[in-house]
């Protein structure tokens, strides 16, 4: 079933490149594939019709390395215990594709990301903010949000 | 020695006291608002939890009379605040604690209604430290997450407090 | 030989001062006592203890709430529509009041005596929907105005199965007159004869009162509060109070029309009435944390798909069999 996946991701998304099943085997396949954000709506539609859903969608913060942003698409399904994730690089100040139209949670994952990272979808259909207070003008999971360096304590009147 | 002078009138009425006692009245007030608190149902995180053992079969706030849990801040007396107030929630909190109408109190219940609990660190982006940064808070209730029996010891603290005629004002 | 208070008081605006004045004391002391038994009912059947603070078995734990609700302040919503949302608790209230007096709570004592008294005690609990309205709008929230909208469907929807089953008890009994009829269940109370009918009329009152498992307008997880969302202090008392005596209402009427009014055997007519009154709160009390609510459609279905067309048929047989008898 996997290689049968793993072919239509391919032919899905040329750039895609597919990983390795990581972990005990007797778990499922557990793989983490690198795909360019522009072709990761085709990747996804391609896993929507093998019956997977979007489990999960986050970021990582990674322009101190000078990759920019790195944005984290989990795929499961309910009945078999195979997990699949799409690393998608985007430059800061890059807005990649949106997912909502495919998969419903792709709605409020990608606010939080938006939230969170300052990264903005294209094709959102409402791009706010969900967490931070009304009005807020940061993004606190940047690595240079300006939190205190470990080992410094302070009465912390934020 | 200082030569006996007499009282003036006024030092005579303040020894006299009031010559009508309203003060009976207000007594009376306190004594049946402290017996009878409606809680607001207003429970943020865990505490909340905690609030609803409190509430329930075992420990059960209602022998007190403060077990009517009221959904509607305008019939609710006391805003008990369980759980880490998250900074979106701020302007909701203040909103219905302006909707009570007086007499009306606030337990904060919880560490992180005190001062944030454990979620407070220098420069945190996401609760607001404390519930007193936003409304007045009569009694606190310090635990992560209390007792249920520490909330009943905080509301009949707040209940000696009402009785004594101590309370906020709007 | 009935008496009722025009013949006592021999002029009718002071027989009607002084039964309302009697009505208001009762109905006064009953919801005070009404609600103890409500908190200390539901504790129990929770496995907890209810008010036993305050008073003998918490007993002066209503008096508490009462004063309390006195001293809070009054509250007006700055764009209600002040006429109706002032007015909205005095018009639930007021026919209440009215309805009392036409209940004889013994062979020979009522305060008023009608023989179309059974369709004035109808009448009257229909206008109490008015004054839910006035609430819902008046108060300008969007929940209060959810809230009384789905009251008053409800209300409209199971007044029909109680008119219905009403209606074959008084085929049974040949009059509209509530002494008359209590009087001929001096053999047989109705419950036996119409148990169908004692059945939907006591579902269909449960949901007239807005009651649990039939409290969507009130229910705390929908709607806030319902129609009582913006009342504070002894506005909301008020909301209360009228809740408590109109369920002493449709009881008071299920003990007339199907339980026998005042029979018994021992003890004197107004303790057996009372006793049965309070027996049928308690079972009003009992459904309250038996079933869970139901859902608003699931209502309106229940009542126009189910209870309608029992009663209805109810109806028809009782017709045929004393047609045929």
């Amino acid at each position: 079933m996997t290689s049968g996946l793993l072919d239509s991701l391919r032919q899905a998304a040329p750039g895609l490149e597919t990983g390795e099943c990581s972990g005990n085997p007797a778990a499922g396949c557990s793989a983490s594939h690198v795909c360019p954000s522009a072709q990761v709506p085709s990747a996804a539609r391609a896993f929507k019709e093998a019956g997977y859903l979007l489990e999960m969608l986050t970021c990582l913060d990674r322009r101190a390395r000078g990759e920019g942003f790195q944005i984290i698409y989990h795929f499961s399904k309910a009945d078999i215990t195979d997990r699949h994730r799409l690393r998608a690089g985007v430059s800061p100040g890059e807005e990649p594709p949106s997912l909502a139209e495919l998969f419903e949670s792709a709605n409020w994952y990608e606010r939080e990301v938006y939230d969170m990272f300052g990264v903005r979808f294209a094709g959102h259909p409402d791009m706010t903010r969900i967490l931070t207070e009304e009005g807020a003008d940061y993004h606190p999971l940047l690595k240079d949000f300006g939190v205190a360096p470990p080992g410094e304590t302070g009465d912390g009147d934020a | 020695m200082k030569p006996e002078t007499k009282p003036s009138m006024e030092e005579l009425l303040r020894e006299a006291g009031p010559l009508v006692h309203l003060d009976v009245l207000d007594n009376l007030l306190n004594q049946a608002r402290a017996r009878s608190l409606w809680p607001l149902t207003f429970g943020l995180a865990c505490c909340a939890i905690e609030l609803m053992a409190t509430g329930a079969a075992r420990f059960d706030m209602d022998r007190f009379g403060a077990g009517v849990f009221r959904p509607s801040a305008r019939q609710a007396d006391v805003m008990i605040v369980a759980g880490t107030i998250s900074r979106k929630m701020g302007p909701v909190i203040q909103a219905l604690w302006e909707q009570m109408p007086p007499p009306k109190w606030a337990i904060a219940f919880g560490g992180c209604t005190i001062d944030g609990g454990p979620f407070k660190y220098p420069n945190q982006y996401a609760i607001v430290e404390g519930a007193d940064k936003i409304i007045p808070v009569d009694v606190y209730v310090p635990g992560c997450p209390p007792r249920p029996e520490a909330l009943i010891n905080g509301i009949l603290k707040l209940e000696e407090k009402i009785k004594a005629g101590k309370r906020f004002q709007a | 030989m009935v008496r009722d208070f025009t013949d006592i008081f021999g002029s009718t605006w002071l027989a009607a001062a002084a039964s309302v004045a009697v009505i208001m004391a009762f109905l006064s002391v009953n919801s005070l006592m009404l609600i103890w038994m409500e908190r200390k009912v539901s504790a129990r059947m929770q496995r907890r203890l209810g008010p036993t603070e305050h008073g003998p078995f918490g007993l002066l734990q209503t008096f508490c709430d009462a004063i309390k609700l006195l001293g809070k302040e009054l509250i007006t919503p700055r764009h209600a529509s002040t006429k109706l949302y002032l007015a909205a608790p005095i018009l639930i209230f007021a026919p209440i009041i009215a309805i009392c007096s036409l209940f004889p709570v013994s062979g020979n004592w009522v305060f008023r005596d009608y023989d179309i008294a059974l369709v004035l005690v109808l009448a009257f609990t229909s206008m109490s929907i008015l004054g839910i309205f006035a609430a819902g709008w008046g108060s300008n929230n969007k929940y209060s105005l959810l809230g009384a909208i789905r009251s008053i469907l409800q209300n409209i929807a199971y007044e029909v199965p109680l008119l219905l089953s009403v209606m074959a008890v008084v085929l049974l009994a040949g009059s509209l007159n509530l002494r008359d009829i209590a009087m001929q269940q001096s053999g047989i109370p109705y419950v036996l004869l119409q148990p169908l009918a004692a059945l939907i009329f006591f579902v269909a009152a449960t949901a007239e009162t807005n009651r649990a498992p039939f409290d969507i307008p009130e229910a705390e997880s929908e709607l806030i509060g319902g129609f009582h969302t913006e009342y504070s202090g002894m506005r909301f008392g008020m909301f209360f109070f009228a809740e408590y005596s109109s369920m002493v209402i449709v009881c008071g009427l299920a003990t007339i029309l199907f339980l026998g009014g005042w029979h018994g055997p021992v003890l004197p007519g107004i303790v057996w009435f009372f006793i049965k009154v309070y027996a049928l709160i308690f079972v009003m009390m009992w459904f309250r944390w038996t079933f869970p609510r139901l859902r608003f459609d699931q209502l309106l279905k229940f009542s126009w798909l189910v209870l309608v067309p029992l009663a209805v048929l109810n109806l028809l047989a009782t017709a045929l069999v004393l047609k045929l008898l």
